[in-house]
């Protein structure tokens, strides 16, 4: 009933005050399907291509669809005959008719497949992971965790939920890597607001650029990126969740659309709160005994490491109208709470510091298609503000005791409460045309300029200062498709324009603030291609290379305030990237399909951006590595059988080396061509689950799922030198998981309820060195989808 | 029965005396307790490297130390490659060493710890937990009152305040500790974050080297003071002058005491002498001060080292020479610039004398934040990282004046530190 009002009430209000230019445009689409004596074939299926929406022909072949403008793929079947395609452009009332040739094979049972957007993405001339979250969105994970199991991808956690993370792609990783969110940089969303936070429920799938990212992410991304997609449904649908489990944890998150009736308007809000206290138990940690009179050894748990998250959105927008495609504005709020236990090692224990931050954001997506013109353009603003708070001038133990302290936590300076704002605003636009189905040119910009507006509470003898990264990134790219898309090239330029004004100069010898000019445009090239080929289904072939520039984000190049000290000095980097990869799928029954997808890379990077661990400082900090080549090989092989086992194996080999023979000085590098220290280069992934269906109702399902991930050990710093037995590892990890998604419906109302256990045998796992990561855990998760 | 005892005693030396004879004149059969003509060398060299660049002022770096009985010319050139103690994870580069251990407020920064490298392994000796006051890693200045009195001292972590521990270092516990009662000097905000603290024995005081900063203009605080010298009564900790320096000048190092590179010591007169520098026109300036044996205060009218350029660190030789680590400003004045040299000074001419070798004055070396020498037995040992080679090692006899060939290093590696280690029995 509320529900009903609810609904009177908005489209009262969208009656009102919305004038037309919301109306939904139709174009009908109609025509005749015949077999190839021209005779109508009755009762044939016109399905648009990974829509759920077709239709049938009448007793005379004839079918009509209504459709908004935009291009589509439509796919002509019926029983005894074999199917037809067409891709049409609609910008009017459109006639297309189809000829089925007759099939000679005697038909026990039609089966109706169509290529997912995965599959599509897999396709295209880039090395790329797409992955799909539809059966992961059932349990409590987060996108980190999702990501960590593709092939080729590494997320090194320092602790449990909310917790610092590096996501490696194919051997780059930190900051090589840059997240988008619908095209649009992540950071937008707040600096704060990442794979962790962002609500699942609101997510399609997951992007996964290897290397080579395509021109239309105006990114200076080096090593890859991560766009994460967005539901884009044409319906109403409400998803709600609610998870719980060890150490505290819970998590909601919310999302949903409303289609204001005979209008185009849409509503999407989102929600999600996450929350942990992180209380995992410490193992083998020194904590003082006053009996014995010396430090002992013992587990101790962690007591000072909750994490809150919340994020809000409310986009609403208008699509497939006359003047625009997508026109659609949205507000964001996200909030981190987060306390702080370690610095950079685990030796470090903090009992009091915190960082807090909160942003606002304001975006506009516009989207449209003039004929054979496309143009988008998105404009956001982001009011983003963190505080670290550092006021206890205490010292604490892993027992929770404590002593006076002469300085804060963290510093062992002045309390300190140390205001960052870090106002964000970025400009996409791009504009591509089509000359012919073959080919197409495309026109890229984004102006990305954040500020770093540093200021202290309490703290009087801290300067304040304002910090200003801007930068410049045009491409232009052309695309050809020949041989029925057989086979695909593109081609793009890019020009980077890096403008920086620094105006911080304290710890200068760290810093490297001495070293700068403070006021400084630099002006960077890149190219690349990419190729794919497809020979038959089950091979094809593609390759790409690009000579990329990565410019410092202002988190490397400023810090962030607590563990990270700044590198005012660092230099861009710079990589030539190479990729190689063959993939396919092949049904050899209609039971069996195997997949595999196999990318080898060599990337030669100038000016590696690598995060350096400070044992001394318990700090860190990026610092440039002169040349590194990395090459490596990564596979994933997948096998269902009746839609009902799926296996999948991943593994990831890397290798990273130190180029540079000689430093700056003239003087030989130690280092050179050594492995370089302090990431993971062999590692993989065992994935196994089984969905029972039909239970005790029909469309009742039970998923069973396990994995295993193995990460072979490493050394904290350069492995030729110092005796093995004195050097620091990061030990090997195996880590198991084991899921159970029992799925149910009702009705418009889709029900899962799952359990999941990560880390089932409880082993001691590190990403970094002696950051431990938590042990067994045990999640629940219920989640609804009104459709 | 006294005489028989006798003759027994008697006929007993005879035979031990005779069987000893027949021993010695059995020529071939060796002396199986000979005397050994050389003595055994009580003491080795930790050599501590870096390999990425010069390390000290937080520069994160990796550094390794191998231990050698000796640093001589006669050896293969020093490898790390599988050798040596990595000892990042344990040890920073800022340390206190004495006899056989090394001393150091760990990262955790929660406790005072000795430790002992022996067998390319780091061993925790001991461990003190902190009590009222605590000391951040590698921010503090260190005197040894006696062998096993350790005094620690830093600013608190406001740089309010001048806070102190002394340290029994048998087992690191804490003997006392307190607040200097110095006032923050006029015109300043802050103290420097370490100070230098040195200890003279003839006298028995401690002595604290300190000066106040503040902001000038807008950014990095600066010196607003004199330097001052806090003379301490090392029982009691009470401060007993405290004076500004008549010279415009502070100490070549403020801020991480002496765990890099030494820069005050007292000669076998007890005159105490410490290195400093001021701003001039041209640049900085170096001074090397002298307090008198019988004073409290420096000598105004002294300065060992007249000339340009500036002083890094000094090693005393005995007598009245030194060796000093100095920086040719004109050659480059970064961290890693080439332009550091060795020089001897006469600390009663105050001749200062380049360093040469086979007449030729050696190269300049590179890295600032270190001291890459060490002294023993009126010997001084030092490193260069000269540019376009490898690093070489050179060996200065103080009694001679003459100047030998070390040891040499594989090239790649930058030296750190070299420190005379007590072996342990």
């Amino acid at each position: 009933m509320g529900t009903r009002y609810f609904s009177l009430i908005i489209q009262l209000f969208i009656g009102i005050l919305l004038p037309s230019w919301v109306q939904a445009e139709g174009i009908v689409v109609s025509g005749l399907v015949k077999d190839n004596q021209g005779k109508p074939i009755p009762f044939a299926n016109v399905i648009i291509e990974q829509t759920a929406k077709g239709c049938s022909t009448d007793t005379s072949g004839h079918y009509t669809l209504t459709l908004h403008a935009g291009t589509y793929t439509l796919i002509a079947s019926a029983v005894g005959f074999s199917e037809t395609k067409q891709t049409l452009r609609l910008q009017s009332d459109t006639v297309c008719h189809f000829v089925l040739a007759e099939s000679a094979v005697d038909l026990q049972s039609v089966k109706v497949t169509a290529k997912t957007s995965e599959t599509q993405l897999k396709e295209s001339a880039y090395a790329v992971n797409a992955l799909n979250i539809q059966s992961s969105v059932n349990k409590l994970v987060t996108l980190n965790d999702i990501v960590d199991h593709s092939a080729g991808v590494k997320v090194r956690r320092q602790g449990g939920v909310g917790s610092d993370y590096d996501l490696s792609i194919n051997g780059l990783a930190g900051n090589s890597i840059r997240y988008f969110i619908d095209g649009v940089p992540l950071d937008a969303k707040g600096n704060d607001v990442g794979l962790d936070n962002i609500p699942l429920n609101m997510v399609e799938r997951v992007e996964l650029y290897k290397g080579v990212v395509p021109a239309h992410l105006s990114s200076d991304a080096l090593g890859g990126a991560v766009n994460i997609v967005t539901k884009r449904q044409h319906s109403n649908y409400l998803d709600a969740s609610l998870g719980g489990g060890s150490f505290h944890t819970w998590a909601g998150d919310l999302s949903g659309q409303y289609i204001v009736p005979g209008t185009s308007l849409a509503i999407r809000p989102t929600f999600g709160i996450h929350t942990s206290q992180n209380d995992y138990l410490m193992r083998d940690v020194e904590v003082w005994d006053e009996t014995q009179d010396k430090y002992i050894l013992t587990d101790k748990r962690r007591f000072h490491d909750a994490f809150r998250s919340i994020y809000a959105q409310l986009e609403t927008g208008v699509s497939d109208v006359k003047w625009a495609d997508q026109f659609f504005v949205s507000g964001s709020f996200s909030q981190v709470h987060k306390e702080l236990q370690t610095g950079a090692m685990q030796n470090k224990v903090y009992g009091e510091a915190a960082r807090h931050s909160q942003a606002w954001n304001l975006s506009l997506r516009y989207a449209k298609r003039w004929n054979n013109l496309n143009t988008r353009f998105t404009a956001s603003h982001t009011w983003d503000l963190s505080e670290t708070i550092d006021t206890a001038y205490r010292k604490y133990a892993w027992d929770g005791s404590w002593i006076a302290s002469s300085g804060n936590e963290i510093r062992h300076k002045a309390k300190s409460i140390r205001l960052y704002k870090r106002p964000l605003t970025v400009i996409s636009a791009g504009i591509d045309y089509d000359f012919s189905h073959s080919h197409n040119l495309a026109l890229n910009y984004m102006m990305n300029r954040q500020e770093n507006n540093r200021s202290d509470k309490i703290d009087s003898e801290f300067e304040p200062t304002n910090d200003v990264v801007t930068k410049h990134i045009v491409s232009l790219t052309y695309s050809q498709r020949f041989w029925e898309d057989r086979f695909l090239n593109s081609f793009f330029v890019k020009d980077y324009i890096n403008a920086t004004s620094i105006k911080q100069s304290d710890n200068a010898t760290i810093t490297g603030a001495d070293l700068i000019d403070p006021e400084a445009v630099k002006n960077y090239w890149g190219a690349g291609w990419g190729s794919r080929f497809t020979l038959i289904e089950a091979f094809s072939l593609k390759a790409s290379y690009e000579h990329s520039v990565r410019l410092p984000l202002s988190r490397e190049l400023l810090g962030n305030g607590t563990t990270i000290y700044p590198n005012l000095a660092l230099q861009p980097e710079m990589s030539n990237n190479y990729n190689l990869g063959w993939f396919g799928t092949w049904t050899f029954h209609p039971e069996h399909t195997l997949n595999y997808e196999v990318n080898g890379f060599i990337r030669h990077v100038q000016n590696y951006i690598r995060a350096n661990v400070s044992e001394r400082e318990g700090m860190m900090q990026y610092l440039n590595e002169p040349a590194i080549d990395i090459k490596g090989v990564d596979f994933d092989l997948g096998y269902t059988w009746r839609q009902a086992l799926q296996i999948a194996v991943n593994g990831s080999w890397s290798d990273a080396r130190d180029l540079r023979k000689y430093k700056t000085d003239g003087n030989l590098s130690a280092t050179y061509r050594n492995r370089v220290p302090n990431r993971p280069w062999l590692f993989g992934n065992v994935e196994l689950s089984y969905t029972f269906r039909n239970l005790s109702r029909l469309k009742d399902q039970l998923r069973v799922g396990c994995s295993h991930q193995w990460i072979h050990w490493y050394y904290l710093n350069w492995e030729a030198y110092g005796t093995v037995a004195s050097k620091a590892q990061i030990p090997t990890q195996h880590v198991t998981d084991l899921d159970l998604t029992y799925s149910w419906e009702s009705g418009r109302f889709s029900y899962n309820l799952s359990v999941s256990c990560d880390n089932l045998f409880n082993k001691l796992v590190y990403d970094n060195y002696m950051l431990q990561k938590p042990g067994r855990a045990i999640y629940v998760k219920f989640r609804i989808f009104i459709n | 029965m006294r005489h028989f005892k006798f003759t027994l005693f008697a006929v007993l030396l005879l035979t031990v005396g005779l069987a000893g004879c027949t021993k010695n004149n059995g020529n071939d059969t060796p002396d199986p307790d000979p005397v050994d003509p050389t003595p055994t060398q009580t003491y080795h060299f930790d050599l501590w490297v870096a390999l990425d660049r010069h390390g000290g002022m937080g520069r994160d770096v990796q550094t390794l130390v191998r231990s050698l009985d000796n640093l001589n010319a006669d050896q293969p050139q020093i490898t790390f490659v599988g050798e040596g103690t990595e000892v990042n994870s344990i040890l920073s580069l800022e340390t206190i060493q004495k006899g056989a251990y090394y001393y150091q407020v760990p990262v955790s920064g929660d406790r005072f710890s000795k430790y002992l490298i022996k067998d390319n392994k780091i061993t925790v000796v001991a461990e003190r937990r902190f009590q009222a006051n605590s000391y951040a890693c590698r921010k503090y200045t260190h005197a040894w009152i006696d062998d096993n009195t350790l005094v620690i001292m830093a600013a608190s972590g406001d740089t309010k305040s001048i806070i102190w521990t002394k340290l029994n270092a048998t087992d690191m516990s804490i003997i006392a500790e307190g607040t200097l009662d110095i006032p923050l000097p006029p015109n300043s905000n802050v103290f420097t974050t370490s100070g230098i603290l040195t200890y003279r024995k003839s006298d028995n005081h401690l002595f604290y080297f300190y000066y106040g900063k503040g902001k000038v203009a807008a950014g990095k605080n600066t010196r607003t003071s004199p330097f001052y010298t806090a003379v301490i009564n090392p029982s009691t900790m009470a401060i007993e002058s405290n004076t500004p320096c008549a010279v415009d000048c502070e100490m070549v190092g403020s801020a991480y005491g002496e765990l890099l590179q030494k820069i005050t010591f007292v000669a076998n007169n007890n005159d105490l002498y410490l290195a400093c520098y001021g701003e001039t026109s041209g640049g900085e300036k170096s001074y090397l001060l002298r307090m008198p044996a019988n004073s409290t205060q420096f000598d105004a009218t002294y300065n060992g080292y007249p000339n340009a350029g500036k002083l890094i660190s000094i090693e005393y030789l005995g007598g009245n020479q030194i060796i000093a680590y100095a920086r040719d400003d004109s050659k480059g004045t970064g961290i890693d610039a080439f332009s550091h040299y060795y020089t001897v000074i006469d600390l009663q001419s105050t001749v200062s004398t380049p360093v040469k070798y086979n007449g030729t004055q050696l190269p300049y070396s590179s890295g600032r934040f270190s001291s890459r020498m060490a002294v023993i037995n009126h010997k001084a040992y030092f490193g260069i990282d000269a540019e376009g080679s490898n690093p070489k090692l050179y060996v200065y006899d103080a009694q001679t004046g003459t100047t030998s060939k070390g040891a040499e290093m594989e090239p790649g590696y930058y030296f750190e530190q070299i420190r005379v280690v007590d072996n342990l029995p």
